[in-house]
């Protein structure tokens, strides 16, 4: 199995390109070499976290609020910054969502399972930003997805996601959003000039290079994966809860109690 | 011939023979012609001091003359005044008062002199109706002959200095103006050049304002080759993560 993207420009650049950065187990948070299917020290991989969250995961959109945190209207209020972000880098979408989780329930590992198994998925999932927020353990988490993944600077982004976290302690949502929009506009518009700086013509991979990877690879598609129940979205902390709107957004969705 | 030299005779006699009827005595060695010293001494002396200031100063004749020598027959108080002025007058501004003491016949007021018509007709007239009607208020007439004499000096004063100063006020905007013409000896299309090139140059540092902060737009990354793992698709996780910060109530 590859990690290669096929379905993009004719010349990828090798991510060590741009950034030199380890990745790390979303569990033990220990780093992982290249291409870790599962992680040497404690086996997570996706399935594996899969059955931590044995419910659906809702469609990305820009608000995710099942808990209500939010004022009515903020979608409203957050439109314009919204417009201004996508309008700079048209590629990258973001994503709030605010879940109140069981207390065992790690963030990272939740945010790991959002990104990669939210519905309606397609090669702009990799392009993704999404911010959690745990009303539990009063935390927030920042992932992305592969593609944009060598762009960030980690303690760019901590600094950013911080400032969130004050306007949030004050409960300034509208400011604390809006803010955020602004800074992952001038973030992204930086690391885009960074990335342009890297992009030296010697850097770009000749078709001798990569005799060693086939040329054309369908991407794989995301498994379909066994969802055992349909238990609660972390909306609520009773167990087998589905919120209306989302059970209006799933479908058909098997009312059944979770299993642990 | 005879026809012709009687005519012209004619014209001039009249003038001749007014001439030859008025026997004008010395002129005064000062602003007062008062022969039968009717005015009074003490009257006398203060105009003759308040006069002879006014044509020292300002070089400004104001006569006050008593007249009692008759007056020529089809002439008038106004032509003898005017003749007196003509006469006697030093400077090239005068003013005679004349009077026929004890007449019933109101005391004449004239000015004249080449330096008159550098003022306004409506001026001047201005100034003596002034000068006569504060004059003519005295009870008397000895009074109203001093007074007469006082005031024309003051209004015509007051006239050559306001005229003065707007020359002056005149001489200065025409210097100013013409320093202007001289320190800038430009051509009006060179400062006509020199203000499109500052227009220009300042339209340009805006635009340069302007494009320095527009934010960039459409902006893309790269494709990279996927630092896949953990079985996930899309994305690897991440390691930032943030605590609110306690709340300071």
């Amino acid at each position: 199995m590859s990690d290669i993207n096929t379905k993009t420009s004719l010349r990828p650049y090798p991510a060590r390109v741009f950034t030199r950065e380890g990745m790390f187990c979303p569990h033990c948070r220990r780093e992982l070499e290249n291409v870790a299917e599962t992680c040497r020290g404690c086996g997570f991989n996706l399935n594996m976290c899969q059955k931590s969250f044995p419910f659906g995961a809702p469609p990305l959109a820009l608000i995710i609020d099942p808990s209500q945190l939010l004022p009515a209207g903020i979608e409203e209020d957050l439109h314009k910054p919204y417009r201004k972000f996508r309008k700079c880098t048209p590629q990258v979408d973001i994503c709030f969502c605010f879940v109140r989780l069981q207390v065992e329930s790690p963030l990272k590992e939740f945010a790991f399972w959002l990104h990669n198994t939210a519905p309606g998925a397609d090669h702009a999932r990799a392009w993704q930003l999404l911010v959690v927020g745990d009303l539990t353990s009063g935390r927030l988490t920042l992932t992305s997805g592969y593609a944009l993944e060598p762009f960030l600077k980690q303690e760019l982004w901590e600094a950013a996601l911080q400032e969130l976290a004050a306007c949030f302690s004050d409960e300034q949502w509208k400011e604390g959003l809006h803010g955020f929009l602004t800074e992952a506009r001038n973030l992204l518009t930086t690391a885009w000039q960074v990335a342009e700086g890297c992009r030296q013509p010697n850097h770009r991979p000749s078709p001798a290079r990569s005799q060693d990877l086939p040329e054309k690879l369908e991407l794989e598609r995301p498994e379909e994966s066994e969802i055992p129940g349909s238990g609660a979205f972390p909306s609520d902390t009773r167990q087998g809860y589905l919120p209306t709107s989302l059970q209006r957004e799933r479908g058909s969705c098997p009312e059944e109690s979770a299993t642990p | 011939m005879n026809l012709r030299l009687l005519f012209f005779l004619c014209l001039f006699l009249p003038g001749v023979v007014t001439g030859q009827a008025i026997d004008f005595p010395h002129p005064p060695s000062g602003q007062v012609f008062d022969a039968g010293g009717w005015l009074g001494e003490e009257r006398r002396s203060r105009l003759e001091e308040e006069l002879g200031h006014y044509r020292t100063s300002h070089a400004l004749d104001v006569l006050v003359v008593l007249w009692d020598r008759g007056l020529p027959p089809e002439a008038t108080l106004e032509d003898l005044a005017r003749r007196v002025g003509e006469t006697w007058a030093r400077h090239d501004l005068w003013a005679v008062v004349l009077h026929v003491p004890d007449s019933l016949s109101r005391p004449v007021v004239v000015f004249g002199g080449r330096a008159s018509t550098d003022y306004e007709d409506e001026d001047a007239g201005l100034a003596l109706h002034n000068a006569v009607s504060r004059g003519m208020k005295e009870r008397s007439t000895r009074a109203q002959l001093e007074s007469l004499g006082l005031e024309l000096g003051e209004e015509f004063v007051f006239l050559k200095n306001r005229a003065a100063h707007e020359r002056t006020q005149v001489l200065a905007i025409h210097d100013q103006q013409h320093l202007v013409k001289q320190e800038r000896p430009q051509p009006m299309i060179f400062r006509a050049f020199i203000t499109t090139m500052l227009t220009l140059l300042a339209i340009g540092v805006v635009a340069v304002i302007h494009l320095v902060k527009r934010r960039p737009s459409d902006l893309r990354f790269p494709e990279t080759q996927w630092r896949r793992r953990l079985g996930a698709t899309w994305s690897g996780g991440s390691r930032i993560v943030v605590s609110l910060p306690p709340r300071i109530s």
